[in-house]
C-alpha cells in the first residue's frame, strides 16, 4: 500500500526527451521509406561496422583472408575468359577478358544484393525485434557488404586492363554517374524483394532457382553486339533488367561508347522503382515484424 | 505534438502512454489432422501445403494505460497473456493495429540479451556490434570500453572468439554491455541471471543500481519475490486485456486469486525461485 511512496521517484533531468508516437497510419505515408533511410544514414555505425565485420569473419580462419574473393574471381575470369575466347569467339576478341571481368564484378554486386534481400529480415529477426535496428539499417548493411566485395573484385578488373593494355577513354568517366545509378536502382529492388521475400518465402526459392538462367541470358559470358540478333534475342536482351545494369557500366569502360538508351531506361526506372518500393514500404512497415 | 484527436495531450509526468492499443497478428493455421486417423496427411502436408488458413488473432485488446515517470511496472500474467508482445510494442518493433503508443525518452529493450552475438567474432568485436545494435554510437562505445571490459572480468579473453566462452562468460559480457548504457525507459523480459554466484551477486547489485538510474522500468516476470522487491506498480494481463492495474502487491494478490485452483503455487513457486 505504502510501497509506492517509499521508492523514490526520480525523474532524471533529460535534455528535451524524444517523444515517439507509434500508431497505425491514417494515410499512406510515402515518405516513410526515405525518412528511415535518412535516419539510417545518420546512424551509420551499425551497418558500416557489421558489413565490415561480416566479411572479416567470413575469411578470418583462412590464410589469404578476403584475398580469396580476388583469387576466386581471378581464376574464373582468366580460365573461362581464355577458353571461351578461343572456343566460342574463335579468338576473335582481344578484349573478351575485360568484358568478362567487368561483367562478373557487376554481376556479383547486383545478384548478391537482390538474392540476399529475400531472407534479410528473417535472418536478422532477433535484432529487428529488439527495436533499435530497423529495416533500412539492414538494407544498407547488405549493400555495403556487397560494395566491399565489389572493391576486391575491382582489383581483377584493373589487372586485366593493365594486362591487355586497355586504356579507357574520356567517355569512361560517365561510369562515375552510371555506377551510382545502377546502385540506386538495385537498392529499390532490394527494398521490394526484402519485403516480399519476408511475406512470401517462395520468392527466395524462385530467385535461387532462376539464378543460373538469369546469369546465362545476361550478356556476361557473351557479347551482345556480336552474333545473329533477331526479335527473339532482342526480346531476351531488352526485357532483362540486369542487361541494363551491366551495360551502362561496361560499355563506356571497355568499348568507349556511351549507351544513351540503356542509361535512359535506368533513369526512368529509378523514380518508378522508388515509388513502388516506398508504396510497399509504407503499406507493410507495420506488419513486416509480425511476419518474421 | 498534435495527436489528431486521440485524446488529451501527453501529460508531462508520463513516460509511456497507451490509448486503446490493439494488436492483431496474422496466424497461419495448417489443417490439423490426427496422424493415425489419416496417415496420408503427412504427404498432403508436403505436396499440398495450400490448405492453410490465415486468421487474425487478437493478442492485445484495447489496452489503455499511463505509465508515469518513476514507475517500476510489473507485467503479470500467464504464458500467452501478451506480456512479451506488449514489451515489443513499447520497444517499437511492433506497431499497434489500433490505438496510439506515446513514449517519452530513449527506450532500451532487454528482451533477450543473449541474441545478437556473433560466435566467431571476438569479445571486443561483439561489444562494438552489440553496442551499435543497441543504439549506442561508436564514440560512446569506445569511451565506455574500459568500463565494459573491466566489469565483465573477461581480461584478455576479450580478444578470443565468443564461441570459446563459457555460458557464464557470455552472460557477463552481455550484462556489462547493458550496464554501459542507461536509457530513460528500460523494458525487461524476465529478470536476467547467469554466471557464477559471485558474479550473480555483483550483477544483481549493479542491476538494481542501473534500474534506479532509469526513469521508468517495465518488467515482465513470473517471479513474485523479484516483482515485489523491484516494482512499484503491477499490471495483470489476461488474454490480451487489462485485468488489473494498481500497486504491485495488490496486483499480485489479484493474480493469485484468479489463478485456477489445485496447484500449490506457493510451494512450487518458492522452489523455482530459490536461486534468487
Amino acid at each position: 500500500m505504502t510501497q509506492v511512496e517509499h521508492i523514490p521517484l526520480m525523474p532524471r533531468p533529460a535534455a528535451e526527451p524524444s517523444i515517439k508516437v507509434s500508431r497505425p497510419a491514417t494515410r499512406l505515408e510515402w515518405e516513410l521509406l526515405f525518412q528511415d533511410f535518412y535516419q539510417s544514414t545518420k546512424a551509420y555505425g551499425f551497418w558500416l561496422y557489421s558489413a565490415w565485420l561480416e566479411i572479416l569473419l567470413n575469411y578470418r580462419s583462412t590464410m589469404l583472408g578476403p584475398l580469396w574473393i580476388v583469387v576466386g574471381t581471378g581464376v574464373f575470369v582468366i580460365t573461362v575468359g581464355t577458353l571461351y575466347n578461343r572456343v566460342i569467339l574463335a579468338g576473335g576478341s582481344n578484349i573478351y577478358l575485360a568484358h568478362l571481368a567487368v561483367g562478373m564484378t557487376l554481376w556479383f554486386v547486383i545478384i548478391q544484393s537482390i538474392v540476399k534481400s529475400a531472407t534479410l529480415f528473417a535472418e536478422n529477426r532477433a535484432v529487428l525485434l529488439d527495436g533499435a535496428i530497423t529495416y533500412t539499417d539492414l538494407l544498407l548493411k547488405l549493400l555495403m557488404t556487397n560494395l566491399i566485395l565489389f572493391a576486391h573484385n575491382a582489383v581483377i578488373v584493373i589487372l586485366v586492363f593493365v594486362w591487355l593494355g586497355l586504356l579507357p577513354g574520356f567517355s569512361a568517366l560517365i561510369v562515375l554517374v552510371t555506377f551510382p545509378l545502377v546502385l540506386a536502382n538495385i537498392l529499390w529492388m532490394c527494398v521490394a524483394v526484402s519485403i516480399l521475400g519476408t511475406r512470401y518465402a517462395d520468392l527466395d526459392e524462385l530467385l535461387h532457382s532462376t539464378l543460373r538462367l538469369i546469369f546465362f541470358i545476361t550478356p556476361i559470358l557473351w557479347i551482345p553486339h556480336r552474333g545473329v540478333r533477331g526479335p527473339y534475342v532482342d526480346a531476351l536482351i531488352y526485357l532483362n533488367p540486369f542487361y541494363y545494369f551491366v551495360e551502362v557500366v561496361r560499355e563506356p569502360l571497355i568499348y568507349g561508347t556511351i549507351p544513351w538508351f540503356e542509361i535512359a531506361v535506368l533513369v526512368i526506372a529509378l523514380p518508378i522503382g522508388w515509388l513502388i518500393a516506398s508504396y510497399l514500404y509504407a503499406r507493410t512497415r507495420a506488419s513486416v515484424a509480425l511476419w518474421l | 505534438m498534435a495527436l489528431n484527436g486521440v485524446g488529451p495531450e501527453l501529460s508531462a509526468s508520463s513516460s509511456i502512454s497507451l490509448r486503446g492499443v490493439t494488436l492483431r497478428i496474422p496466424m497461419v493455421r495448417k489443417g490439423a489432422k490426427s496422424l493415425t486417423a489419416d496417415p496420408l496427411s503427412l504427404l498432403a502436408a508436403f505436396y499440398a501445403p495450400g490448405k492453410t488458413s490465415r486468421e487474425l488473432r487478437t493478442i492485445l485488446d484495447n489496452v489503455s494505460l499511463e505509465i508515469e515517470d518513476g514507475y517500476r511496472l510489473a507485467l503479470i500474467g500467464r504464458n500467452g497473456a501478451g506480456k512479451t508482445t506488449l514489451l515489443r510494442l513499447l520497444a517499437g518493433s511492433f506497431s499497434p493495429t489500433r490505438g496510439v503508443i506515446i513514449t517519452r525518452g530513449q527506450v532500451q529493450a532487454l528482451l533477450n540479451i543473449s541474441f545478437g552475438f556473433k560466435a566467431v567474432a571476438t569479445g571486443l568485436e561483439n561489444i562494438y556490434l552489440r553496442g551499435l545494435s543497441m543504439g549506442m554510437t561508436l564514440g560512446e562505445i569506445s569511451e565506455k570500453l574500459p568500463e565494459i571490459v573491466d566489469f565483465s572480468e573477461l581480461g584478455d579473453a576479450v580478444y578470443d572468439p565468443i564461441q570459446t566462452y563459457s555460458a557464464g562468460m557470455r552472460a557477463r559480457l552481455a550484462f556489462s554491455l547493458v550496464f554501459a548504457h542507461v536509457p530513460n525507459i528500460l523494458l525487461m523480459d524476465e529478470w536476467i541471471s547467469a554466471g557464477d554466484r559471485y558474479f550473480v551477486a555483483k550483477a544483481q547489485e549493479r542491476l538494481e543500481q542501473y534500474i534506479s538510474q532509469c526513469r521508468t522500468l517495465v518488467l515482465a516476470s513470473h517471479s513474485k519475490p523479484i516483482l515485489t522487491e523491484i516494482c512499484t506498480h503491477g499490471l495483470v494481463l489476461e488474454a490480451g486485456r487489462i485485468a488489473y492495474f494498481g500497486k504491485v502487491d495488490d496486483a499480485l494478490k489479484y493474480y493469485d486469486e484468479t489463478l485456477p485452483a489445485g496447484v500449490d503455487i506457493e510451494r512450487w513457486g518458492r522452489r523455482a525461485h530459490r536461486q534468487f
